[in-house]
Formats: structure tokens, sequence, C-alpha cells
């Protein structure tokens, strides 16, 4: 019970964002439900182990008649180790991210291109061998994410988006050995209201 | 550094002498500010796009990277596709600059970022999100080293937390119905604070245009500038430690509880302290500010306050540095201005998003890419802070206390634990003059995996003839 109340907290406190007494918000945003699918092409030193990933976002977002919107989004990510990378008996790699950034949308017309910049934390859970250490446990780290976007309005309260982002999420910065990729992926976004 | 500060600490002075006294109504009085009409300002003016500032930010990061390569010929600016590449793959990491780059030049270059977008017609989170986005230009694409996470949380959220303090302040001293060597120097004094709208200003023929129409938002703002000796001892012998000349400026813009609700920074609290020798010169900047706040008038006009606020932090002498900013909740409760023995007050509980404290041990943790290591420990954290003022008659007693807890994240494994208790007595002795005895006792401990835990102590005391505007 307590569980659902906070979902339920949590998927309504964003709204009064909308009722924020500046002169951009004042009843006028639109808010839009998100479910995202995406994949990532792993950059760098990550990439000699960990050569892909896909996953998946819902989130919660708020467009302001000033082009500038806010979002909110968690979801899975889960990388596939490089065939050439030794490291030991299934080894797994995946994140829970939680993020919330803003956007600048340049047009606010059934075609919306746009940029977008989020952070937040990610819990990374690992479970791989590696030159004989083994890495076996959760971290919480921060995550940053910086992109382009373009969403297009299919129908009344139905809308498409195709996103290509640069992922850099912190695993160990003294080395440093980040998750570092770059992410494109596609959105339906659910309007709530207009 | 100290040059500029004082020159912008006295030209504040002389925009307010007169006004709210410290101690007495800093926190309190009627709201007498100004807001004007957005229909007025849009038109005057307006809006540009964000491609604007976000290019200014761009150029400005473009023209300081020149300089750097061509003129200083500094290593890490000699930039290249590959370097950019690079620093793309590698994501994040820490840097090895000192504690003054760190923590304070990064805060203040983020400031001009900020009023780049904010003298560009945009509010407080709009101009934020361009200071972000100038510091990640410049960390992923300006320097050959790896891009410091630590250097873009600094840049954009003291950035922004500085930058609006300045705009505010300029906007004191701002009056485009001026004209002649009034309005130059009127112009001069608010582009030293920010220098991002200055440009803008230029650029925009704002400096030159004479108009009745008062376009700037303002606040009443008061405070109290002191000229006096302390003596920082090393430990809590009173013995110790060698006499300096020094000044404070401490500064309240806004009234806390007057206001119904609150927009960023429409109340801060500024509070700067510098040395003439022995000690470093800027010894501590303090700042912090409302983001959002709602005012309950309980009793007989007493009040409380509910609000979300931003902290910066700058504080170093011979023996402790500390850094960092932070944001969270406040609570505030005046009495009534009526009452013959008035108290004022505010607690805090925020989270530290980067914070620093020099360390013995942090040097052993070197930058591996860098081969250079820093003498402080960097890290999230939290802090509490306590704010207090009590005035009767002509006595005010002021008692402050912050702690901070830095979690290493980059340097000696480990925690910081610190606290600077700050409680001085004022005595109003002839018209605006007023004498103040200030202790400062400062305690630190340091709990480490790897290494013995240190624990210490030091005071500082100072003696001040101060000026209330």
């Amino acid at each position: 019970m307590r569980t659902s109340k906070l979902l339920l907290f949590l998927l309504i406190a964003p709204s009064f964002l909308c009722a924020q007494p500046s002169s951009d918000a004042v009843g006028n945003c639109q808010s839009y439900l998100t479910v995202q699918g995406f994949r990532i092409s792993s950059l760098g030193v990550f990439r000699e182990d960990w050569k892909e990933g896909s996953g998946g976002y819902v989130g919660y977002g708020l467009i302001y008649p000033s082009q500038w919107g806010l979002a909110f989004q968690t979801g899975y990510i889960s990388f596939r180790k490089n065939p050439g990378a030794n490291l030991g008996a299934d080894p797994s790699f995946a994140i829970i991210p939680f993020m919330a950034g803003g956007r600048y949308y340049f047009l606010l017309g059934p075609v919306r291109p746009y940029l977008l910049a989020m952070s937040g934390l990610n819990v990374v859970s690992r479970k791989y061998v590696k030159d004989g250490v083994g890495f076996d446990a959760s971290l919480v780290k921060v995550n940053t994410q910086i992109g382009v976007g373009l969403q297009i309005g299919l129908f009344s309260n139905v809308a498409i988006e195709l996103a290509g982002k640069y992922n850099s999420h912190n695993l160990d910065v003294s080395t440093p050995y980040n998750i570092t990729g770059i992410e494109y992926g596609v959105a339906f976004n659910w309007v709530l209201r207009k | 550094m100290m040059k500029r500060t004082a020159t912008a600490l006295l030209v504040i002075l002389a925009c307010h002498t007169g006004q709210a006294q410290y101690g007495k109504g800093r926190l309190a009085d009627a709201d007498t500010g100004f807001t004007p009409s957005r229909t007025l300002v849009d038109s005057l003016n307006p809006r540009k796009s964000p491609l604007i500032p976000i290019g200014e930010v761009i150029g400005m990061n473009l023209a300081l990277g020149a300089v750097n390569c061509y003129v200083t010929g500094s290593s890490w600016a000699k930039l290249s596709f590959k370097s950019i590449g690079k620093n793309f793959e590698s994501g994040w990491a820490t840097d090895a600059d000192g504690l003054v780059t760190n923590m304070f030049d990064h805060p203040f270059h983020g400031s001009i970022y900020y009023n780049l977008a904010r003298s560009s017609g945009y509010d407080y989170w709009a101009s934020f999100g361009v200071a972000a986005v100038g510091s990640w230009q410049w960390e992923y694409f300006m320097e050959t080293e790896h891009p410091a996470l630590n250097d873009w949380v600094m840049t954009s959220m003291g950035g922004a937390l500085i930058g609006e303090t300045f705009y505010r302040l300029s906007s004191l001293i701002l009056d485009e119905s001026t004209d002649g060597i009034e309005r130059v120097w009127r112009e001069i004094g608010a582009g030293i604070f920010n220098p991002g709208r200055l440009i803008n200003r230029l650029l925009n023929g704002q400096t030159w245009r004479v108009t009745s129409a008062k376009l700037y938002e303002t606040a009443p703002g008061g405070g109290l500038l002191a000229f006096g000796v302390n003596k920082v001892a090393e430990g809590v012998n009173l013995k110790h430690g060698g006499k300096n000349g020094m000044m404070t400026f401490d500064y309240t813009y806004g009234r806390l509880f007057e206001k119904h609700s609150y927009k960023p920074l429409d109340f801060f609290h500024l509070y700067a302290a510098v040395n003439f020798s022995r000690q470093p010169a800027l010894g501590q900047l303090r700042l912090y500010g409302i983001l959002y706040g709602k005012n309950w008038t309980v009793g007989d006009n007493s009040r409380f306050l509910l609000g979300v606020f931003q902290h910066y932090d700058y504080l170093e002498n011979n023996v402790y540095q500390i850094g960092g900013v932070s944001v969270g909740l406040g609570i505030g409760y005046r009495t009534s201005p009526a009452n013959p023995i008035r108290f004022a007050g505010t607690l805090h509980g925020s989270l530290i998003l980067m914070g620093a404290a020099n360390s013995d041990y942090a040097p052993e943790y070197k930058v591996k890419f860098l081969d250079s290591a820093r003498t402080f420990n960097m890290g999230p954290g939290a802090q509490a802070k306590l704010d207090a003022a009590l005035t009767w008659s002509w006595v005010s007693f002021y008692v402050g206390y912050t702690t901070w807890w830095i979690h290493t994240w980059a340097g000696a494994p480990g925690d910081e634990l610190i606290g600077i208790w700050t409680p001085r007595l004022q005595l109003d002795v002839y018209g605006p003059w007023s004498l103040g005895a200030e202790y400062l006792l400062y305690h630190r401990m340091g709990k480490y995996k790897l290494f013995p835990d240190k624990s210490f102590r030091n005071n500082e005391r100072r003696l001040t003839l101060g000026y209330t505007f």
C-alpha cells in the first residue's frame, strides 16, 4: 500500500511543476509520458570490454510555451561483452539509471527538433573477471547525457521521437575508465495535458 | 584579486549607504523592492534566441582557448580533433588543479557564462543550463586533459549562484535614466561584477541608451563593512599566531520574511573576509540564497519560513581550506519587529554536490593520467548551517555554525567532518559605526580507511570597527 502511494506521488508530483509561478508556465505547459527503446555503441577503453548495450527508458516530461522542457527518466541498460575480451564465465554489466534534465525545443509545431542534457545517478551492477581481478558489486555513480532529438506528432495524443545522445557515465574517474558511448533510440510519447 | 574584491565592495557600499542595518533589520525589514512591468521589459529588453548566449559562451571559450594556446603556450591547450575525440572516449575524470582554481576561479568563470544568458532575457534555470553547456563545451573541447567532472559541477552550480548574485548587484548599480560621467561609472561598476552582462549591454546598445523606464528588479539590501585585526592560532592556544590586518563585508539582499513566495535569489546573504598579510588574501567567501520559499505569519506578527536554498562556501587560512556548493532545505523564524528584543534566524540542511577540504593524505593519491596530486580531498556530502541574530537596542549578538561532511570521491578514501563556530558581538557606538568582537572555532575530524584518523582544532579572534550601511 505504501509503495503504491509512493508510486502515485512520484507520478503526480512532477505535474505540480506546471503550476510554478513563472510567467512561462502558468497552466500552459504540456506533459507527457514516454517509453523509449535504444542501443548504445560503446566508446574508448570501455568498448574494449563491453562493445555495445541496449535497453529501455520510461519517463515523464513537461514542455513549456517558452520552448524549454523538463524531463525525468529511468530504465534498464544491459551491455554485451566484446567478443575479443576475456572477462571470465557469464560476465554481466547492467545499469538502472535515474536521470533528470532539460530540453530546448527549436520549434513547437508537430515536428519538434530539440537539444537535451540530463544527469543523475546510475545503479551499476557488474559481474566479471578481468586480469585476474573479480568485479562483483553494485555501485552508485553519476551519469550525464547530452544529445539531440526530433519529436514528430502522429495523432492528437501520440508522438514519436528519434534521439541521438552522447553518454558519459562514471565508473572510475581516476583512471579514467567510464561508460562512454553513443546512444540512439526511438520513443513513443503519450501526451497527458496539452 | 584583492583589489578587484575591494573595488566591488566599495561600489555596493556606495549604492546602499543609508539602508537597512545589519543585525537589526537584515532578515526582517519591510520589502521595499521594485519589480518592473513584464510588458515594459519585453518591449525594451526582448529575450534573445537561445543560440545567442550559447554562441557567446562558445565564442568566449574559443577566445580564451586561443589565448591559452598561442599567448601563454599552455600544453593542455594544444587542441586537435584527436584530443577532442580522446575526451569523448574517456568521459569524466578529475583534475589536479589547486583549491583556488577548482573551488573559486571556476565558479567565477561560470558566473560569466550564466550572465551571458541572464542578460539575454532568460531566468535563473535557463541561464544555469547555459552555464552548464558552456562548462561542458570547455571541458570536452578546450583542454587536452580529460574532462573534469568537479570543474563542471563547480562552474555550472557555483556559477549560477554567484552569477545571479552578481546580476542582482549589478541591477542595483545600473540606472538608464542617467547620462554623462555618472552613467559611465555606473556601467563600469556594474561591469566589474558582471562582465557577461556588460558584453551584452555593449552589443545591444543598452550602455548608451537613456530612458526613464525602470527595467531592472531591485530589492532592499544592507550590511556591515568592518576593518580590524585578527589572530589565527594553530591549535586552541590563544597565545599562538600572529596579528593580521583584515576586512570583512557582510551583505544581505532582499527580505527573507516579507515575501509570500520567492524566485531564485530574491534573498541572498554574502559574506567575505579579506586578509591584508600573513594569511591568504581571500579568507572567506560565503554565499547562500533562496531558490524557492513560502512564509507564514503566526501570533503577534512573528513569521516562519520554509524554503529551498543554494549555498557556496570558500574558506581558506594557513590551517584549513574548504570549498563547495550545496543545495537543500532551510527553515527560518523571526519575532515581531515590534519586540524590543528581536530574534531572526535560519537553519539549513543541504546536500553538497561537490566539496573539497585539505588533507595531509591527499597528496598520496595522484591523478594517474596527470602524474600530479591535489592537497585536498574532493567529493559529495552534506552540510548543516545555523545563522541567527539577537538584537536589543545597541547590542547585537550573532551566532553562526556550519558543519560539512565530505565523503572522499577523489583523494584519500574516507570522510572529512568539519565545523566552524562564528559567534560575534556587535556594539553600536556612534551613528552607523560599531565595534565588533568575533571568535571563530574551527574543528575537523578526518576518518580514513587506510590512514590514521586526524582530529584538530584551530581558532581565530577578530576585533573590528564597522560601518553599517
